[in-house]
């Protein structure tokens, strides 16, 4: 390098030499991904900063380095604000072991579980050193946040409802179903509606502006965003699914700083995205065994305590019918290679085991843990003598409200046809909110405290297939379980909560009501076409008037094909046939054992199978027989201490560091006030 | 008819295969051919652990049998098999990966080993296949569970026109 005294001519000339040089040798080596990600690498601009952390909150530094042709990267370090990283560096070369376009000499330099306590704007530099000497660096920039002072005492538990696609649209659709209005008065708010603070979440996740479940959910817990796909990890360049980049939970930040312990409950299989990231660190939200195992193997991380869903599949050992469990997607680290072994040491992450014939039900009740197959096995369990609770109440999903409902019902009045949740071969499953309810009651033992994730799942399964009676119920089942949530809230005093979505789903619209009766609907659903069905049915404006659904003593409409009920529009939707009734059957939930007993013959398989009697074709603007994810904004309502942290418009990941503030600090002073403001200004 | 077998290039299906259903009961011996519903395959309500098979399916073990279903529609279709199970189904692998909407009660659908780098194209509807049983957990090179298996005899496909698959008509969805 020219020295700075030197005539500034001279250096000139001197650097051209330099240059002329160089192009004669080899070029030098090259640093393709440098996480955590930052725009700092990726543009050369310091702002937006992309990766934030909280003081202390954990993290891995990773970069991929490219030697020239022939040449082999020898050494790497890491320095954050000009000072070498105080930890070992592990350098993975990638062989056949990283992804397409990526050369087998390049190497994977890592330094796990790194923190840093200063907040503010920190920049990180990755150095290396291919064999002929040649050196090459890389910077980049990630921000620690500060806390605000407490003004309050420490919240103690924290609650987060997940209603999985649900948009405002949905939240304002189960508010005319369930609390109706009149004369534009709501009769009976949602409970959802009655939480004192309220913002509006932007959605994008690291690689789109829609997201999917994975990184729409991490964002709240992990303060960072993720790949979609992805969840608890920055994106890599290594095929094994659980070597990536990690970052530290909010529950695992809590149990390891506080002792908190973890609940996660879901209608979905509990190894899907939302429950998964909460926990589970993988590029993979499809890796069905290694994510249940994970769940199991690093409870001691994440203080699992209580964990309820579908998904028994996953659980079985190998040899037993029904069991999915996989080689593929397990996972095990090696324990001397230090690019996975650091996993084990510096993160205390268990290796993990290919182990198909793993009988992980066992293992979970041998941990401690009850287990309950159905809701009467549930309710059996007293939870002053259980502090570690597993359901599942399903091989796959858990089958939806409404269909759970009927089934109820059915029962209850002594039908003896079979109902869906016979059909599937699991007529005993617990609403989202019974199930809520025994989770707090085995978890408010925790002397802690506790953070626990309910999610309502199918809101976003039911929108994808558009089965407007289906996410309605979803969405109501979910507020009876926002319900319970709010009175433990009110109760015990010391618990914040709030009810969010991870992004929305279908582009659903409140389009009006329908201008006819039930009968007469129905007729002209038998007439058929657009001139029937929609020009006739469809009523705007003051044409929609107030419909007004009959609630049962369960809490669910007494009907859905009530008359002139609210119609629902989608704007994201697939082509689909519609009636506006009520679909008498679910779609076809693949992953059920009897699926294909003659009781289900009947089920329609697509939405354009649905409803073609009246064929009135509602044509889609997405490919496919599912409506699609929308990058529209989403609601957040929160309760309890610290709920006035929630307002204005806010990134998804804001959610995480006010969480953390409420559970570290205390809640900051005042309605709005917070310690996450918009940083604008460029460099350190 | 050139069939592309995989949206990821993958090739070695040039030429596809299609079911020739008219001729395979006519190659089996009617009086020992086994009539088999996917209803048989397990016995319900579920318990509290995993599924417990059915008779007449352990029965069915080894033994030639002439089942209906539907063939499923894989985005990215596997040269040398298929899925058949009881109703549609439509996967959708990139998206969904192994969390997946097949039942248990699926059948892998084998194609002879002459054939294994033929890809039979889509086709909607109920079709009846008979071949030899085989019962018991298999993991697929694609790493799917199997838990039934239903092996072709070689004429049970033949070299025919067939339409092009086409890539990317992924009817599932990420959630």
């Amino acid at each position: 390098m020219p020295h700075p005294t030197l005539p500034l001519g001279l250096r000139r000339a001197l650097c051209l030499a330099a240059a002329a040089l160089s192009s004669l040798s080899q070029a030098a080596p090259t640093v393709s991904r440098l996480t955590p990600p930052s725009e700092l690498f990726t543009s050369g601009q310091p702002a937006p900063v992309i990766a934030r952390f909280l003081p202390g909150q954990r993290f891995d530094l990773q970069a991929t380095l490219r030697p020239d042709a022939g040449q082999r990267i020898v050494s790497a370090r890491f320095s954050i604000d000009g000072v070498p990283v105080n930890a070992p560096t592990a350098l993975h070369e990638c062989g056949t072991a990283c992804i397409k376009g990526v050369p087998a000499e390049a190497a994977i330099a890592t330094v796990r579980a790194l923190s840093v306590s200063r907040p503010g704007l920190h920049q990180f530099e990755v150095q290396a050193t291919q064999g002929d000497r040649q050196t090459v660096s890389a910077r980049g920039n990630f921000e620690v946040l500060p806390y605000a002072p407490g003004a309050g005492p420490k919240v103690r538990n924290l609650i987060i409802l997940l209603g999985d696609g649900l948009g405002i649209a949905q939240r304002t659709a189960a508010r005319v179903v369930r609390g109706g209005y009149a004369q534009g008065k709501v009769i009976e708010p949602l409970a959802m509606d009655s939480f004192p603070a309220t913002a509006f979440v932007k959605t994008a996740s690291l690689d789109s502006i829609v997201t999917d479940s994975s990184p729409g959910m991490t964002a709240y817990v992990l303060g960072n965003k993720n790949n979609n796909n992805e969840e608890g990890v920055f994106p890599d360049d290594t095929l094994d699914a659980f070597d990536n980049p990690r970052i530290e939970y909010l529950a695992e930040f809590l149990h390891r700083t506080q002792g908190k312990a973890l609940g996660l409950v879901t209608t979905a299989e509990v190894f899907d995205a939302t429950p998964a990231g909460n926990a589970v660190h993988t590029s993979n939200r499809s890796a069905g065994t290694g994510i249940v195992d994970q769940f199991f193997d690093d409870r001691h991380l994440t203080g699992l305590s209580v964990l309820m869903g579908g998904g028994r599949r996953w659980f079985l050992p190998a040899g037993t019918p029904g069991s999915t469990r996989a080689e593929r997607n397990d996972y095990a680290f090696s324990t001397t290679e230090p690019h996975t072994a650091d996993l084990v040491k510096r993160w205390g992450a268990a290796p993990g085991r290919v182990d198909l014939q793993r009988d992980l039900l066992a293992d979970f009740q041998q941990a401690g843990f009850a287990y309950a197959p159905d809701k009467s096995t549930l309710d059996a369990i007293d939870p002053r003598r259980a502090d570690k609770l597993l359901g599942l109440f399903n091989l796959s999903n858990m089958n939806v409200a409404l269909d759970k409902i009927d089934g109820r019902r059915a029962r209850q009045h002594g039908l003896t046809e079979p109902s869906v949740v016979d059909d599937h071969g699991f007529p005993d499953q617990p609403m989202l909110d019974e199930m809520a309810a025994k989770a707090l009651a085995v978890l408010q033992r925790q002397s802690k405290g506790f953070v626990l994730m309910i999610e309502g799942a199918s809101i976003d399964k039911q929108a994808h297939a558009m089965d407007t009676e289906r996410w309605l119920l979803e969405t109501l089942e979910f507020d009876r379980a926002v319900k319970v949530a709010q009175d433990f809230a009110r109760e015990h005093g010391d618990t914040l909560v709030i009810v969010t979505a991870d992004h929305e789903c279908s582009g659903a619209a409140l389009i009006g009501g329908s201008r006819v009766s039930d009968a007469e609907l129905q007729a002209l659903a038998q007439a058929g076409g657009s001139e029937n069905l929609r020009d006739k049915v469809v009523g705007t404006y003051g044409q929609a008037g107030f419909p007004r659904y009959t609630i049962a003593a369960d809490g669910y409409p007494a009907s859905t094909n009530i008359d002139r009920r609210m119609l629902i529009g989608y704007g994201a939707n697939a082509d689909r046939y519609e009636d506006w009734r009520t679909n008498p059957r679910p779609l076809r939930e693949g992953g059920h054992p009897f699926v294909k007993q003659e009781p289900l013959a009947s089920y329609p398989a697509t939405p354009m199978a649905r409803d073609a009697d009246g064929r009135y074709l509602v044509t889609g603007q997405v490919r496919g027989t599912a409506a699609a994810h929308t990058g529209a904004d989403v609601p957040l309502s929160a309760f309890g201490p610290g709920a006035w942290q929630f307002v204005g418009v806010i990134d998804n990941t804001d959610v995480f560091f006010r969480l953390a503030q409420a559970a570290v600090q205390g809640p900051p002073a005042g309605p709005g006030a917070s310690s996450v403001k918009p940083r604008r200004r460029a460099g350190p | 008819m050139i069939a592309r077998a995989t949206p990821s290039g993958w090739r070695r299906g040039l030429v596809a295969a299609s079911l020739a259903l008219a001729a395979l009961a006519a190659g089996a011996d009617e009086a020992a051919v086994l009539t088999l519903k996917f209803s048989d395959f397990h016995q319900q309500p579920v318990g509290p652990r995993g599924l417990a098979l059915g008779k007449q399916l352990l029965a069915a073990h080894g033994r030639t049998v002439r089942i209906v279903g539907y063939m499923v529609a894989s985005e990215q279709p596997q040269p040398g098999r298929f899925q058949l199970t009881a109703r549609p189904v439509r996967l959708s692998e990139h998206a969904d990966g192994d969390a997946d909407d097949l039942p248990p009660a699926t059948v892998l659908v084998l194609l002879d080993a002459s054939q294994a780098d033929q890809v039979v194209p889509q086709r909607d509807g109920l079709i009846a296949l008979t071949g030899t049983l085989a019962v018991g957990r298999r993991e697929e090179a694609d790493g799917r569970v199997s838990w039934v298996r239903l092996q072709l005899p070689a004429d049970a496909t033949r070299r025919a026109f067939a339409l092009p698959i086409k890539a990317g008509t992924s009817l599932a969805h990420t959630h």
